[in-house]
C-alpha cells in the first residue's frame, strides 16, 4: 500500500526514498504548460522572445507581459504561473536597485539570478519561519543581460532554484522542439540581427497560433542601449524579414 | 565633537529619550522614566600598568578601590584568565566585578565548546573591545579600562581596551594617572635595554612607577600585585607593599 | 512656581535626559593625506594614537588595506574607526562570495558612504579617505565626512592636521592661484616625497602628529608600503 509515489508527494519538503522532491519536480512540469520563451546570447547582446497566448479576440494583448526590465542592463523572460513570476520579478528588481544603492554599479546577471534563486527555494509549510510560499514557484525564468566584465550573459532558472548559464535556451510548452532547433542553428559568431531573426523563426515553428505582432514579445539587451522592448512596428519589421 | 553630539542629542529636533515618553499626558510618571544606567562611576580603582619585556609580559596594579570618601583595601585587580592570558582592569569596581563574571562564563563556554582549547590573549582582547563598544553604543558603558596581556603564539602580547571600545596593541601602557606619570619611566627602561628588557629591570620599572603613583595619588594603596606571563604560564605575585619614604613629609 | 526643581526640558517631555555624564566619543586625532596620480594613488597616515595630551600608542597606523587596489584611511574616534573597518571587511568578504569578484574601488566608495550614513543619528566619528585604482586603472581618492557625504577628488588631507595641510596641497598639487603653473601630472616619486615632507612639517606644528608615518602606494601591481620615523615629542 506504500508503493505509489503519491505517498511522498504531499509534503513540499519531504524526500522520496529515491531522494526526490516530487513537488519541485511537478513544479518543473508545470512550466511545460506555459507559453514558450526563448533567449539567445550573442557577442553583441542578448535577445528574448516569448509567445503570448491571446485566447480571445476581445482580450487586450498588451496586458500580457512576459518580458520585463529588471534593471537597465538586465531583462527577464518568464514562463509558467504568471502570478508567481511577479513576486520573483519584484525581488529581482529590488535586489538590483539595492545593489546600485550600496555599490554604485549595476548588478551582475549572475548575482541577480542568485538573489531570485534564494527566493525560489524559500518554500515550506511552516508559517513562522518566514517562508515566502507554501509551495514551490511554478515559474522558469530566463535572465538576459550585460555583465560589465564578461559581456552578454543568459541564465536559466527553474523552480528548484537551480540556475545555469546558456548560450541559447527555450522554456515553456514548445521548449523541446525549440531547444532542438536552437542547437542546430546556434553558432558563436551569430550577430544580434541574426539571432533576432532566428529566434522568431523558431518561435513560429513551435507556436500553435500564427505568429503575429499581437502574440509575440521581443526584447534585446545590448551594451549600447541596455534593455530595449520592441514596439509593434519593430516586431513587424522583423517578422517581415523571415 | 562635543558640538556634534550636542546638535544631535540636545536639539529640539531630535532627542533619543523623547521616544520613551510618547505623549504629553504621560509626563512625570514613573512609567516613562528611562532605565537607570551607569552615568558616572562609584567605587574607582587606580592605574593598571603593563609592560612587555624580553620573554614575557608584566602587569602591576595597587589593590583596592575608592570613592571620594571611602576605601575598600586588599582588592586584587589582576586576573589570571588561563595559562597564557591575564588581564588588569581599572575604573568602576562594580563593572570590573561584572566583567570578571562575563569573562569567566566566556572561558568556560569556550573550553566546553572547543574541548579544552584555551582562548588566546588577542582573541580575548578583540572580544572585550567588541563587548565594550557594543555597551557604549547602547549608552550603557562598562566604566573600565582593560589591559589584556599574555603570550600570543610564543610572543609577548599587550592589548588595551577602554570604556568606549577604543582598542590598540602596544608594548607598554598604563591607565589612569600612570598614563602621565609612569609611561615615560617604562619607555626609558625599554629604550635603555634596546628593546630587550630583562625581567628584573622590568619589575624595577614597574615598582618605581607604583611608588610614584603612591606618593602622588591620594586614592592609591600601598599594597600591590604583579602578574607575570611567560611561555611557562601566568603567575600573579602579591600582595606586596610599596617601600616608601615619608620622613621628608615631616618638614 | 516657587519650586526649586529645575524646569523639565521641553525636548524630553519631562523625562530626565538619558546620558548626562557619559560621552561616547573620544578624539584620538590622526592625520591622513591622499594624492591620486595618473596610474597610482598614495595615502599616508601618522602613527601616533593619542587622547588630549597623552599618547596611547606610537605605532598605530590608520590605514586599512581593503583589497589589492584600495586602502581606507580612518581617523577620529578610534573605537569608531576600528568598528567601521571591521564592518567594512565583512561587507567586502560577503560581496566577494556573492558576486565572485573583488569589490571595485568605486563600489567600495559607495559602500563606505552608505555605511557611514546608516549611522546618521549616532555617527561614526571618523574622517575617512579612500585611495585606490579605479576600473580604468587611474588613481582615485575619495573624501568623506563622518556621516557619509563623499566626493572623488584629486587629493585630500583629513584628520587633525587636515585643515593645515590641505591649502598646501591646493598650492603644490592642485596648482591653485599660480600664474604659470606646470600642469604636468604629478609623478609617483614626487607624490611620495610630498607626503613624507607634509608629515615631517605637520609634526612640527601639531602635537597629535608624530612618532612615524605609514605610506601606502597603490598601483596596478598592488600595494607598496613605506614607513618613516618622525619626531617623538
Amino acid at each position: 500500500m506504500f508503493m505509489t509515489r503519491s505517498e511522498y508527494d504531499r509534503g513540499v519538503n519531504t524526500f522520496s526514498p529515491e531522494g526526490r522532491l516530487f513537488q519541485v519536480e511537478y513544479a518543473i512540469e508545470a512550466i511545460k504548460l506555459g507559453s514558450t520563451a526563448i533567449g539567445i546570447q550573442t557577442s553583441e547582446g542578448c535577445v528574448l522572445a516569448v509567445e503570448k497566448r491571446v485566447t480571445s479576440p476581445l482580450m487586450e494583448s498588451t496586458t500580457i507581459e512576459k518580458i520585463v526590465e529588471i534593471d537597465k542592463f538586465i531583462g527577464c523572460a518568464v514562463s509558467g504561473l504568471m502570478a508567481d513570476s511577479r513576486t520573483m520579478i519584484d525581488k529581482a528588481r529590488v535586489e538590483a536597485q539595492n545593489h546600485w544603492f550600496n555599490y554604485d554599479e549595476s548588478m551582475r546577471v549572475e548575482s541577480c539570478a542568485q538573489a531570485v534563486s534564494n527566493l525560489a527555494i524559500k518554500f515550506g509549510d511552516n508559517d513562522d519561519d518566514g517562508t515566502a510560499m507554501s509551495r514551490p514557484f511554478g515559474v522558469a525564468i530566463l535572465f538576459a543581460g550585460i555583465d560589465e566584465k564578461k559581456g552578454p550573459q543568459l541564465f536559466h532558472m527553474d523552480p528548484s532554484g537551480t540556475y545555469v548559464e546558456f548560450l541559447a535556451k527555450a522554456i515553456g510548452s514548445g521548449c523541446e522542439g525549440a531547444q532542438q532547433a536552437l542547437q542546430e542553428k546556434y553558432h558563436k559568431s551569430m550577430t544580434l540581427k541574426e539571432a533576432l531573426k532566428e529566434i522568431l523563426v523558431i518561435l513560429k515553428q513551435v507556436m500553435e497560433e500564427k505568429l503575429g505582432v499581437d502574440n509575440v514579445e521581443v526584447a534585446t539587451i545590448t551594451k549600447e542601449a541596455g534593455f530595449h522592448m520592441f514596439t509593434k512596428d519593430q516586431v513587424r519589421e522583423v517578422i517581415q524579414d523571415i | 565633537m562635543a558640538l556634534m553630539r550636542d546638535a544631535i542629542f540636545h536639539s529640539e529636533g531630535f532627542d533619543p529619550s523623547s521616544q520613551m515618553s510618547p505623549c504629553a499626558e504621560t509626563r512625570n510618571q514613573s512609567l516613562v522614566a528611562p532605565r537607570q544606567r551607569t552615568q558616572e562611576p562609584t567605587y574607582m580603582s587606580g592605574s593598571v600598568i603593563g609592560l612587555c619585556y624580553e620573554n614575557g609580559v608584566l602587569l602591576a596594579a595597587d589593590m583596592g578601590a575608592t570613592t571620594r570618601f571611602t576605601r575598600i583595601p586588599h582588592q586584587p585587580r589582576i586576573l589570571k584568565i588561563n595559562e597564557n592570558t591575564m588581564i588588569g582592569v581599572s575604573g568602576d569596581f562594580a563593572d570590573f566585578q561584572y566583567l570578571e563574571k562575563i569573562i569567566e562564563a566566556k572561558m568556560i563556554d569556550e573550553e566546553r565548546k572547543n574541548e579544552g582549547f584555551q582562548m588566546k590573549p588577542r582573541s580575548l582582547y578583540v572580544y572585550l573591545s567588541r563587548l565594550l563598544y557594543q555597551r557604549r553604543n547602547n549608552f550603557n558603558p562598562l566604566w573600565t579600562n582593560i589591559i589584556v596581556t599574555g603570550m600570543q603564539d610564543g610572543k609577548p602580547f599587550m592589548g588595551v581596551v577602554d570604556m568606549i571600545g577604543t582598542a590598540f596593541e602596544t608594548n607598554l601602557y598604563s591607565t589612569g594617572f600612570g598614563n602621565y606619570l609612569g609611561m615615560g619611566v617604562m619607555r626609558e627602561a625599554v629604550e635603555k635595554h634596546d628593546g630587550k628588557l630583562p625581567l628584573q629591570a622590568a619589575v624595577e620599572a614597574l615598582q618605581s612607577v607604583l611608588r610614584v603613583l603612591y606618593y602622588r595619588n591620594t586614592a592609591a594603596f600601598p599594597d600591590y600585585q604583579i602578574g607575570n606571563c611567560t611561555a611557562s604560564g601566568v603567575k600573579i605575585e602579591g600582595p606586596m607593599r610599596i617601600d616608601s619614604e615619608w620622613e621628608i613629609a615631616k618638614h | 512656581m516657587m519650586s526649586h526643581e529645575p524646569e523639565p526640558s521641553p525636548t524630553t517631555c519631562g523625562a530626565p535626559l538619558l546620558q548626562r555624564g557619559f560621552d561616547p566619543y573620544r578624539d584620538n586625532a590622526g592625520t591622513l593625506v591622499g594624492i591620486a596620480g595618473e596610474d597610482f594613488a598614495v595615502i599616508g597616515s601618522d602613527l601616533r594614537l593619542s587622547l588630549g595630551f597623552s599618547i596611547f600608542s606610537r605605532d598605530q597606523s590608520k590605514l586599512f588595506k581593503l583589497t589589492d587596489r584600495a586602502v581606507l584611511g580612518s581617523s577620529g574616534c578610534w573605537a569608531d574607526c576600528v568598528s567601521l573597518n571591521k564592518f567594512l571587511e565583512i561587507r567586502l568578504k560577503t560581496y566577494g562570495f556573492e558576486h565572485n569578484q573583488p569589490m571595485s574601488t568605486k563600489a567600495i566608495a559607495q559602500c563606505c558612504s552608505t555605511m557611514l550614513y546608516s549611522r546618521r543619528f549616532f555617527p561614526y566619528f571618523a574622517w575617512n579617505i579612500l585611495a585606490g585604482i579605479d576600473e580604468d586603472g587611474k588613481g582615485a581618492i575619495y573624501s568623506y565626512d563622518p556621516v557619509g557625504n563623499f566626493e572623488r577628488v584629486p587629493y585630500q588631507a583629513a584628520g587633525n592636521s587636515g585643515p593645515q595641510v590641505l591649502p598646501f596641497l591646493d598650492s603644490i598639487v592642485g596648482k591653485k592661484n599660480q600664474s604659470n603653473p606646470d600642469k604636468a601630472p604629478i609623478t609617483k616619486e614626487r607624490a611620495i616625497n610630498l607626503i613624507k615632507d607634509i608629515f615631517i612639517s605637520a609634526a612640527e606644528r601639531d602635537i597629535t602628529v608624530g612618532d612615524g608615518t605609514h605610506i601606502i602606494v597603490i598601483t596596478k601591481d598592488g600595494l607598496e608600503e613605506i614607513r618613516l620615523d618622525l619626531r617623538k615629542d
